[in-house]
């Protein structure tokens, strides 16, 4: 937030660009000011003269000089944002929200478990638990893409495998991949979980969201151990503008992250 | 009990020049059976008018007008500021704020003064504006305050009320920014006497007695039943039928005192500079809750009616413990198709 305005944004220039897949980008942005986020939390990107869209940083919260942005193109900022290059400057506002509760976490197995761009949030997760494993029983990253060249993040998924279980999974292979192919909610059958004491972290495109919390719950998690990213159309940020409404909840105040369980009895969450 | 002051009829023809003098001073002026803000000068010929019932414009529009600029920012350095010093340059004085209109403020304050972050321009113009409020006298067709449990009387958020007598106006103050105003002009009051204020009160109660006849004729649900009427109804084809006479205009949003939805708009400015605009949003508009990859919780119109009634009437008793919906009767007056808020309430009640 700038000068006690909490509408306007500080600057941020694009350090470099990262092609991930044909439709995502990574961004790495270094704000004029330095951004204290917690992992899991999510600014508001600005395109000058264009507009805003949000996105949760992908880097880890202890690098404070520097912000990862991972950005699929889907509607007319992230277009704009995908045709910048290296030097140009956009805006940031942030952080809002509530981020991953860690100290949850603590003690427990840690299902990470993402679909698609979804691994963005779920990133900066990963990268504050690698800071601390010991915190935890046990960390394991399951993730599905539709397709090989989909899968964002190819170089990091294996410096991550050596140190905690990876598990990844496409809706369609092709000639070169020899991973598993199914939908990534294949990825929990006989998946040896800690389903009774442990929790299941979930970010992903809205319907794999949906199955992937029916398939938890099914294989026996808690509604309570289950935590979903809800993102909603978050515009203000600070639950004023009405934009992001989740039954009781502004999904940019209260969430993006929700238990399952606060927002089961919501009707028609997943739409 | 603060001490009530009697301004007389001669007295009102000074004041109101000495208040459009110290103050930027509105009042409600009569146009044909409506009432509109006014901005009232030193030299104004005309006594302002003193209004028997609300508005058309709803209060917000002075804390949180239809479009504002928020911040202003260039290219090569995205970094506005809140241009909050022309806010304050001097003080608003609203002159005959109704009851419903206060009770707005319950909702508005929790939305923009609550929470970790303010918004530093509905409480620069907030904090900025003196209510003095008045009775209501008559009631519009569409008011239904009284069903809602709100009296048609300045009950609280007002600086000074005051109801209109046959001499002229008695007059109390409701906050130290009242009293101080009042003392500010004490040399035009006199203290008020017993007869005027059973005068005051007696056409407090023959008003009250009439509105109440109009309220009950109307058959509306027991107010706090309310509450539960969206989640019992969610599935109810009542939303499906709403849908087919509604034109999407969002006019019920504009006129609502307590809908408080918004974008922000950015846009180009001279010389290579950029604005970032507040305007108004409605939450009946498609594009309100649909997010750029194309999914969209509310696509269908129902819906979106469904939802205006779960966020007046479900989310914000939650919240705060009161209804968004005050009972003014504005939507009702403005809906293209005749959607009347008190039959939607009815219907929901008896589903």
């Amino acid at each position: 937030m700038s000068n006690g305005n909490p509408y306007s944004p500080i600057s941020a220039k694009i350090e470099s660009v990262i092609d991930e897949t044909p439709t995502i980008k990574t961004f790495i942005l270094t704000p004029s000011e330095q951004l204290h986020f917690d992992t899991g939390q999510f600014v508001e990107i600005t395109v000058p003269g264009l507009g805003e869209s949000p996105f949760t940083p992908s880097s880890s919260p202890m690098i404070k000089d520097r912000m990862d942005v991972t950005i699929m193109k889907a509607g007319k900022v992230t277009s704009r944002l995908h045709q910048m290059s290296e030097g140009s400057i956009v805006g940031v506002r942030g952080p809002f929200g509530k981020g991953y509760p860690l100290s949850e976490f603590k003690g427990k197995e840690v299902l990470v478990f993402g679909g698609g761009v979804g691994l963005a949030p779920l990133k900066s997760l990963l990268l504050t638990m690698f800071d601390r494993l010991n915190d935890f029983k046990r960390v394991i990253l399951k993730y599905g893409a539709r397709t090989p060249a989909d899968i964002v993040y190819k170089g990091e998924l294996k410096e991550w495998a050596k140190k905690i279980e990876v598990d990844l999974t496409v809706d369609r292979g092709d000639e070169t991949w020899k991973g598993k192919v199914g939908l990534v909610t294949t990825l929990l059958e006989n998946g040896h979980l800690d389903t009774e004491n442990g929790v299941a972290v979930v970010c992903g495109p809205p319907v794999m969201m949906k199955f992937s919390t029916l398939k938890l719950l099914e294989i026996g998690y808690k509604p309570s151990s289950i935590y979903l990213s809800m993102e909603k159309n978050m515009s203000c940020g600070i639950g004023k503008c009405g934009h992001c409404r989740l039954g009781k909840y502004y999904v940019c105040k209260d969430g993006p992250v929700f238990t399952y369980e606060a927002i089961a009895d919501i009707p028609e969450i997943w739409d | 009990m603060n001490k009530s002051y009697f301004l007389k009829n001669a007295g009102i023809k000074e004041l109101i020049p000495s208040l459009a003098r110290d103050f930027k001073l509105f009042a409600p002026e009569r146009i044909e059976e409506t009432y509109k803000w006014r901005r009232v000068l030193e030299d104004s010929p005309k006594t302002p008018d003193w209004s028997q019932y609300r508005t058309v414009e709803p209060l917000k529009t002075f804390f949180f007008p239809p479009r504002y600029t928020v911040a202003t920012y260039s290219a090569d350095t995205p970094q506005g500021k809140a241009d909050l010093d022309a806010l304050k340059e001097k003080q608003t004085v609203l002159f005959g704020t109704k009851a419903c209109d206060l009770r707005s403020l319950k909702v508005l304050d929790h939305v923009f003064l609550e929470g970790e972050i303010e918004d530093p321009f509905y409480k620069a113009r907030r904090e900025n504006t003196i209510l003095i409020a008045s009775d209501c006298t008559e009631f519009t067709e569409n008011c239904f305050c009284l069903a809602l449990g709100i009296n048609p009387f300045p009950e609280d958020n007002y600086d000074i009320k005051f109801s209109v007598l046959e001499e002229g106006l008695l007059l109390e103050a409701g906050s130290q920014r009242g009293e101080s105003l009042l003392d500010r002009y004490r040399s035009h009051f006199t203290e008020a006497t017993a007869s005027q204020k059973e005068e005051a009160e007696k056409n407090r109660n023959t008003f009250i007695d009439n509105y109440r006849k109009k309220i009950a004729g109307e058959n509306l649900p027991e107010k706090d039943s309310i509450k539960g009427y969206v989640e019992k109804n969610f599935k109810s084809g009542i939303w499906e039928n709403y849908s087919e006479d509604c034109v999407e205009c969002g006019a019920c949003n504009l006129v609502c005192p307590t809908c408080h939805c918004f974008i922000l708009q950015d846009y180009a400015r001279s010389g290579g500079d950029f604005g970032r605009s507040l305007l108004w949003d409605s939450c009946q508009y498609k594009t309100f809750a649909r997010v750029a990859g194309g999914a969209n919780p509310r696509r269908r119109l129902a819906e979106r009616i469904r939802n205006r009634f779960d966020k007046k009437f479900s989310f914000f008793p939650e919240r705060i413990d009161s209804y968004a919906c005050t009972g003014c009767g504005r939507c009702t007056e403005a809906c293209l198709a005749g959607i009347d808020i008190r039959e939607v309430l009815k219907e929901l009640a008896s589903a």
